[in-house]
């Protein structure tokens, strides 16, 4: 799904790493203390899934688990697709450390689509619309990675435009692996744990960073958080 | 999700589930490695992954010191590609293909081994009947000899520019947007009240239908 270096022109690496550094700066900003651990820990869980491979014919695919990363973090799931990408792309060569930004901005949009249907859906409510919200929305999710990254392929690759209708194809099969997964891991947390899904963003927008610099005491986001 | 009443489902989802996870391979990583080594009058670059897996139908190019890259072939099914030098190197190979590249490490032809293979290519001139007994397969590609002199100028991509740029815009958009909505309308808490007295209220319908139907079996 991610695309190696020197595939992409400068003129969409460039802007790449812009957008996708919008994308993580609006995550930091809405990122609360408590919610650090759930980001680190979905953040491994997108680089360790990226290592398992399910043979496909000529091919192999691997499950991507951004619709559920998206599914549990919301908005701040592009800080953590964001740092699995880069150290995916340093430790394990996969993706180019040049296209990042692009990769990143594929990414989140799929995440972020898998949110939105989750929300729509309304999955929190019980087990069963969790199951449904979950499978709609991680495959919709890899529908729109593999888009963008088609886009990204035909626009830019001059060389891999052929590829790019193969990657679309290849994960055909995946996005259902891919929504059947995320849908019963949704049930099962709906049942066990349902606050995971509530993700403790900071509504107001303003990060520690920006609270120690301007001196301002912290305010918390819920009564909970006030209460400890 | 799935009823107490149906145990059959309720045990068949987890059946279906592993044997989604049946086919799974061993963890491996993308790492490409490569090897070169001299056969015959011609050098074979084999590129791999961890695992020892071919990588095949990479794109494979060939950089030198004097020249611009040029692009050599792809990888065969055990993932090698073979060429004949004619300079005297070094040479780079960088194989490239979807999320698969080893850019950053390209694989280095040295003189040495250039050298090797020249004089292997000079001594089946000089003896072509053996040469031709010997002879495998043919290669692939040649590679590029010294950078041409000038090059046609090639106009600005205009075209290309713009479509990079719209596309980075609007996905960087839509994401935006949509991490706004949702930040904008997080999903309720548990020990939120509202959710709270929702779900009093459908503790409370469906008590009404378990005694309308305790009331239809027990009517006295």
């Amino acid at each position: 799904m991610h695309i190696a270096d020197d595939i992409l022109p400068l003129s969409m690496t460039l802007p790449g790493f812009l957008g996708a550094g919008l994308v993580v700066a609006d995550g930091l900003r809405r990122l609360a203390p408590a919610t650090v651990p759930r980001v680190a820990l979905m953040t491994s869980a997108f680089l360790i899934c990226s290592l398992i491979h399910v043979p496909l014919g000529p091919t192999s695919v691997h499950l991507l688990l951004h619709g559920m990363v998206g599914i549990i973090l919301g908005p701040l799931s592009g800080l953590a697709i964001a740092v699995a990408l880069a150290l995916q792309a340093v430790l394990i060569g996969h993706g180019g450390i040049t296209a990042l930004g692009v990769n990143v901005l594929c990414m989140t949009a799929g995440a972020i689509v898998a949110r939105t249907v989750f929300a729509v859906v309304r999955g929190h409510r019980s087990a069963r619309w969790a199951f449904l919200g979950g499978f709609a929305g991680a495959t919709l999710a890899v529908w729109v990675s593999a888009l963008a990254v088609y886009a990204a392929l035909r626009i830019g690759g001059d060389e891999f435009r052929g590829l790019a209708g193969v990657v679309l194809l290849a994960h055909a099969p995946i996005s259902v692996i891919e929504g059947l997964v995320a849908a019963s891991a949704a049930a099962f947390i709906v049942r066990v744990k349902p606050d995971l899904f509530t993700v403790v963003w900071d509504q107001r927008r303003t990060c520690d960073l920006h609270r120690t610099l301007t001196n301002r005491p912290r305010e918390h986001s819920t009564p909970a958080e006030a209460e400890a | 999700m799935i009823p107490a009443t149906r145990p059959f489902l309720r045990n068949l989802l987890p059946a279906a589930c592993l044997l989604v996870l049946l086919p799974v391979s061993s963890a491996r990583a993308h790492r490409l490695h490569a090897e070169a080594r001299v056969l015959d009058d011609r050098i074979r670059a084999e590129f791999f992954f961890s695992d020892g897996l071919p990588a095949r139908g990479l794109q494979v190019v060939i950089e030198t010191d004097a020249g611009p890259a040029e692009i050599l072939g792809q990888t065969d099914d055990q993932g090698a590609i073979a060429f004949r030098p004619t300079g005297p190197g070094p040479f780079r190979l960088i194989a490239r293909g979807a999320g698969h590249s080893n850019a950053g490490r390209p694989l280095i032809i040295s003189p040495e081994m250039v050298a090797e293979a020249l004089r292997a290519a000079e001594t089946a001139t000089s003896r072509p009947a053996a040469a031709e007994a010997s002879s495998g397969p043919e290669p692939q590609a040649p590679v590029p000899g010294p950078p041409p002199g000038r090059r046609p100028a090639v106009p600005f991509p205009w075209r290309e520019v713009l479509a990079s740029l719209a596309f980075v815009f609007l996905l960087t958009a839509f994401t935006l947007v949509l991490m706004r909505a949702c930040a904008a309308s997080p999903l309720p808490r548990k020990d939120d009240p509202a959710a709270l007295r929702a779900e009093v209220e459908n503790l409370r319908r469906e008590l009404e239908v378990l005694r309308r139907q305790v009331g239809r079996r027990d009517p006295s």
